[in-house]
This record gives structure tokens, C-alpha cells and sequence, in this order.
């Protein structure tokens, strides 16, 4: 039995044996409760004592325009209670100013949130900003005042109301913000489920890209199954070993900034922006765009020359640099 | 761009400020469902702040190839809300109570009417009607991140999907003419749809069929017996608005002449009371051309002579101003 033991440690990489805990040391693993009753809706639920509350950061959509600046994240605190076919989430921020909409206002946004989830996650996560091509995502989606959607999408400007069971929702206003409960079907029943949040602010004329979003996040589901595979893959999408420094001098060498906007090289439309990519990305994505700039190309007229063919040149990277490129990227938040 | 342009040309020197196109388009398309306050077509007293109110400052449009920001009209302060009046208390219980709006009213389609500028006894204004102008570039249909605003490649109509709009507005603001509404109601984005269901059976838009001063010609720019090709590029008498904003809209104006102004002796000076650098503003560096030309064929008009351009401005048949379902040019 040891032998066998020894034998795996020194046939797999450490982090096939001990996945999610691995996840959980790099802060991508969320702590969801299972429970035996339906998940409650309500806000002020005593049940939602019993879930972990975690504190996530959420970033300015910054990658493409229409946007934010990239000036401020936005902690939200988030705790996740599921029963075997329900699950709820329930998100705290803060936001001074309640904006609901007003059918009585033209100019005026209002506040919003909302949980992404892949569809399929086979081929890895798909692009954070509202999937991919032939990765699509399903989204709940609140408005403050307005109703719950259940929506699709695979790419910028895609959105689409999907069909299935609207979300429901229950929206507590308190006196620094939102608190916020969407229980809808439990998407897929495998754990660890994965999930991103992003959260619109009315008063910062908020909606499409100008929200806050945060990256995708595994969640421990203790009630499910464990998906070991997709545990494994997750791991691998978060493996960094590269040296940032290196990789900061790589990209000064290549002139990302030509295109890309990064730390000091002012703004740059030709590219999404690089300045939040280690904030909103895992490095797995990061390292397939660097590697083949046109196995994803993020959704937009502007980043192909052609269908299927990035803006970005190919190039072919020694595995060490190609590593170091991702680290330093990832220190990009 | 779209294969074809259908456009518009309006002669302000016929336009009464009647407000009949406003009503046609307004009860045919935007009286109810919270389009209460849209002005789809309206027509507005120039010089003046217009609606919505400031559009003219309100931003929006190109700066060569980038989108210049623009701002959000607000409901009540920029385009007016759509008040009830005291119908019930004015008009059948005792007394002498005038007809009032319920809600103070800060602004409306047309809150400075017949205000213009300019001291007695040189005062002036003329009715600027306006509505979308189906623009070749349109801003709009580049602002918004979604593609649910396209042109249609048949006569260049510009339409909002409202299965594709999600309400964010970018267009409204991307608008230089703030002809594009936020439906606060439904949540989507509406505009003036140039009447395409009925240019597809061959019936011109409500605003134009309507109007009573016969001051709208509809027809396809590459048709070169329409109205539009021969004000526009024959004659060029018929002028863009703002053209400057960059969208190459296509609503033309046949800009306004007006009598001449007074000295101080009470005599007339030659001057016209609408001054040209006015006109310029609005209508671009071809107003001088276009004015002179139109006083021109007054004149041939005045001695009995031919005017073909004051015979298609004058409109004799009501039907001749529309030429929806033309042979395209070298068909047959």
C-alpha cells in the first residue's frame, strides 16, 4: 500500500492527488453547504449562518470597450448553500447609491448582479466575458426593480434569454448596499461547480461591460459527487511555474503594449487590455491565447484579420518563457 | 452602406409648423406603451433649443472615424413629460377653471414655438421638422455592442431588433440628432422605423403622405426621376442638417428664404431676416448656392417663364411627390 502510494506521488504531479485543496490554497475554491431543505431565498435566512463567507474581489471590466476604468475592485462577499437539486447564492456589496429602474427615467441604470455558469467545461473554462463561440455560458441575471432572467450566451453580444426556470431572486437594500439571494436548478450535479459573478452599479451608468466581474471560481459541493476528473483540470488551468520578472521583461522585449494595454503604456483599442488579466483569468486561458493567439479570439470584429484568425501573430515560445509570460500576466490585477 | 437610399427632402419654405406629420407618426406609431413622450417626427422652431432639449450640444456622431461621446436626454427636464390636463375640471364642471396640465411641465416637443430670434421689427424663426435620418453612417448602429441595430440593404431603412435591444443606450448617446428613444417601459431603444411597413406595400411614411403643405418628396437617391436625386444632386437646393456630425444622414432641408430685414428707418435693406451664417450652421456651405438658385427660378416663376425646380418644389399633384417602387436606373 505505501509502495502504491509512493508509486503515484512519483507518477502524477502533486496537485492530481490533492486538487481541491489545491484550488483552495490559490483562492479558487469556494466553500458551498449542502443542505437537506430547499436552499432558502431569503436574505436575513438564520440557514445562511451555516455557509462559509467568502470575500471575493470583483475587477472593472476593462479588456474591451464599452468598459470601465481600471481604477477600483469591489469586495463581495458571497456564501453558497445547495441541496441536491436546488442551489442558492446569496452576494453582499456595497453600493451608496439604491438604483432601481424607473419607468419614469431615461437616462438613469439600475443596479444589477449576476452568476455565470459553462455550459460544459470538458474543454476547460470558457472565455470569462460571456464565453465563446462554441463555449457557451447560462447566466442569472437581477436587475434591481426589474425581473430575474435566465439568459445564454457564447460571446460579446450574444446575450440571449435562454429557456428553463427564471431564477428566483429576493433583494434586501440595506444601508451600504445590496444582499442579494438567486436559487434557481442546480446547474449540472457534479461537484465542484463553477460560477462568476459580476455586478452592474446604475450610478456608474452600469450595464453590458461597465460592471465588475470576478474570475471563475470552483465550488465545493459536498452533497455531489466529486468530479476528480474536472478537479484535475481545474488544477491544471491554475498551474503557474514561470518567473514574473522574466516574464515582465518578455513582454517589454515583444511590445505587447503595441497592441495591448499594459502596466504604464497608456490605452490601446487594437487588443483587449491586459491591465486586470491576472485578475479576471486563470492561467491556463491565458497560456492557450499566448500560445495560439487564434485558438480563442476574443469575440470582436476588431482582434481577427480574418474568421479564425487572430490580430496576433503565432509565435513559437520556448516552454520557460511561455511560463514566464503567464506569471507575469497573472500578476496583473 | 445599403444597395439602395430611400430619402426624404423637406421644404422648409412650405412647412407651416402645422404639426400634422407629428400627429400622423405619433398616433400611428408612438401613443401609447411608454413612447407617450417620443416624437418619432416633430418639428421644431429654429433658431431654439429644440427636442430634446440642447440636442445640439448633446453630443454624438464622428470624429473622422471615432464615435464622439455623447449624453442621455432625461425625461422630464429634456424631452418633457407626457402631462395629463384637467379635461374633466375644465371642460364639465361649474366654473370658469382654464385647461391645464396636472404635472408642472418643464419641456416639450415643441415648448419654444414660434419663439426665435432676433429684435423686433427684424424678428425671425422657421419650423425645422425633423426626424430620423436614416443615416448612411449611422452612429447608432456602430455604438451599440450588441449588433441589434442594422440597415436594411433594400432602401437603407435604419431599425433597432427589439429581440436583440437590451436598453443600454450607447445609441441614444452615439445619435448626434437625438432621434433615438429609450423606451422606459419596455426597456429597449425605438426609433422611427421610416414607415417600412408601408413602403413595402408602396405607400409613403405617414409624416410625408400627410403633410399639407405638401413640403415632403420621398424617393430612392439612385432614382434619377425622383425628387430626391433631382433636389439633391441636380439642383442642390435640398441640404443635409448638420452634416458636420459625420453620419451623412438622409432627411434633406430646402433651406428657408425669408423677407428682408428693416433699418431704422423702416426701410428694407435687402437682408435677408434669417441670417445665412445661420443657415450655414445648420445646413452647411451650400446654403448660399442653394438660396441663390431657388430665388433664381422665383424670379423665371415671377415672369411667367419655365421653372422645372419650382414646378417640382410647387408639387401640383400630390402624387408625384413619391416614388416608392421606381425601375432602378439602366433597368428596364
Amino acid at each position: 500500500m505505501n509502495k502504491l502510494i509512493l508509486l503515484l506521488l512519483f507518477v502524477l504531479p502533486p496537485f492530481a492527488l490533492a486538487s481541491p485543496e489545491a484550488l483552495q490554497a490559490a483562492g479558487r475554491l469556494l466553500q458551498g453547504v449542502h443542505t437537506e431543505e430547499a436552499p432558502p431565498l431569503s436574505p436575513d435566512d438564520p440557514a445562511w449562518a451555516r455557509a462559509p463567507e467568502a470575500r471575493l474581489k470583483l475587477y472593472p471590466q476593462h479588456s474591451i470597450a464599452p468598459g470601465m476604468e481600471a481604477t477600483s475592485t469591489l469586495p463581495v462577499e458571497v456564501r453558497i448553500l445547495a441541496n441536491a437539486g436546488q442551489l442558492a447564492i446569496r452576494l453582499t456589496w456595497r453600493d451608496a447609491s439604491e438604483d432601481r429602474v424607473d419607468a419614469h427615467a431615461t437616462h438613469r441604470f439600475a443596479d444589477a448582479a449576476a452568476v455565470q455558469f459553462p455550459v460544459d467545461t470538458a474543454a476547460g473554462l470558457p472565455y470569462i466575458g460571456m464565453g465563446g463561440p462554441h463555449q457557451p455560458v447560462s447566466l442569472w441575471f437581477w436587475r434591481a426593480g426589474g425581473k430575474s432572467e435566465r439568459l445564454a450566451a457564447n460571446g460579446f453580444g450574444t446575450l440571449a434569454p435562454a429557456p428553463g426556470p427564471v431564477p428566483e431572486v429576493q433583494a434586501l437594500r440595506t444601508a451600504e448596499g445590496w444582499r442579494l439571494v438567486l436559487r434557481g436548478p442546480l446547474p449540472g450535479a457534479a461537484d465542484p461547480l463553477v460560477l462568476a459573478l459580476a455586478v452592474w452599479d446604475g450610478a456608474e451608468q452600469g450595464r453590458d461591460g461597465r460592471k465588475h466581474l470576478s474570475p471563475w471560481y470552483a465550488v465545493r459541493l459536498p452533497g455531489l459527487t466529486p468530479d476528480m476528473a474536472l478537479y484535475r483540470r481545474l488544477a491544471e488551468e491554475d498551474r503557474t511555474t514561470g518567473n514574473a520578472e522574466r516574464g515582465r521583461q518578455l513582454v517589454a522585449a515583444h511590445g505587447c503594449a503595441g497592441c495591448h494595454e499594459l502596466p504604464g503604456s497608456g490605452a490601446n483599442a487594437l487588443a483587449p487590455s491586459l491591465l486586470l488579466a491576472g485578475g479576471i483569468h486563470w492561467p491556463g486561458y491565458l497560456r492557450r491565447s499566448v500560445a495560439d493567439p487564434s485558438g480563442f479570439i476574443v469575440p470582436g470584429e476588431r482582434y481577427r484579420l480574418s474568421e479564425g484568425v487572430s490580430l496576433m501573430p503565432k509565435e513559437t515560445w520556448v516552454p520557460e518563457s511561455l511560463e514566464d509570460l503567464v506569471a507575469y500576466l497573472m500578476t496583473l490585477r | 452602406m445599403s444597395t439602395r437610399q430611400l430619402a426624404m427632402v423637406i421644404d422648409l419654405n412650405k412647412c407651416i409648423g402645422c404639426q400634422t406629420c407629428t400627429l400622423a407618426c405619433k398616433s400611428q406609431w408612438t401613443d401609447r406603451g411608454g413612447r407617450e413622450f417620443m416624437y418619432w417626427n416633430h418639428v421644431e422652431t429654429k433658431p431654439g433649443k429644440g427636442y430634446p432639449r440642447d440636442w445640439e450640444a448633446a453630443g454624438g456622431g464622428w470624429d473622422n472615424d471615432s464615435l464622439k461621446p455623447g449624453k442621455l436626454p432625461r425625461l422630464a427636464e429634456d424631452y418633457g413629460i407626457p402631462a395629463d390636463f384637467n379635461y374633466e375640471a375644465a371642460l364639465f364642471e361649474p366654473g370658469d377653471q382654464p385647461l391645464r396640465p396636472l404635472d408642472a411641465m418643464q419641456w416639450g416637443p415643441n415648448w419654444e414655438e414660434d419663439q426665435g430670434a432676433g429684435e423686433f421689427p427684424n424678428g425671425y424663426f422657421f419650423y425645422l421638422p425633423r426626424l430620423c435620418n436614416h443615416c448612411t453612417k449611422p452612429a447608432c448602429l456602430a455604438a451599440c455592442p450588441r449588433q441589434a441595430i442594422y440597415k436594411r440593404e433594400q432602401d437603407g431603412i435604419v431599425l433597432i431588433d427589439q429581440e436583440r435591444c437590451r436598453g443600454y443606450r450607447y445609441c441614444v448617446a452615439a445619435c448626434p440628432y437625438k432621434k433615438i428613444y429609450f423606451n422606459p417601459l419596455a426597456g429597449k431603444s425605438e426609433k422611427c422605423i421610416f414607415c417600412y411597413p408601408r413602403v413595402e406595400k408602396g405607400i409613403p411614411q405617414a409624416c410625408a403622405y400627410q403633410c399639407v403643405g405638401r413640403a415632403r418628396h420621398v424617393s430612392y437617391l439612385d432614382d434619377t426621376e425622383g425628387a430626391a436625386h433631382q433636389l439633391v444632386n441636380v439642383w442642390k437646393v435640398a441640404l443635409p442638417l448638420h452634416a458636420e456630425y459625420g453620419t451623412q444622414p438622409n432627411v434633406y432641408y430646402v433651406p428657408p428664404l425669408s423677407p428682408p430685414t428693416f433699418d431704422a428707418d423702416g426701410r428694407p435693406t435687402g437682408k435677408p431676416r434669417i441670417p445665412d451664417n445661420y443657415l450655414v450652421q445648420l445646413f452647411g456651405p451650400g446654403v448660399e448656392a442653394a438660396l441663390a438658385t431657388l430665388q433664381q427660378e422665383i424670379a423665371h416663376k415671377e415672369k411667367g417663364e419655365a421653372s422645372a425646380l419650382m414646378d417640382l418644389l410647387i408639387a401640383y399633384r400630390h402624387g408625384d411627390m413619391f416614388r416608392l417602387t421606381p425601375q432602378r436606373e439602366g433597368a428596364a
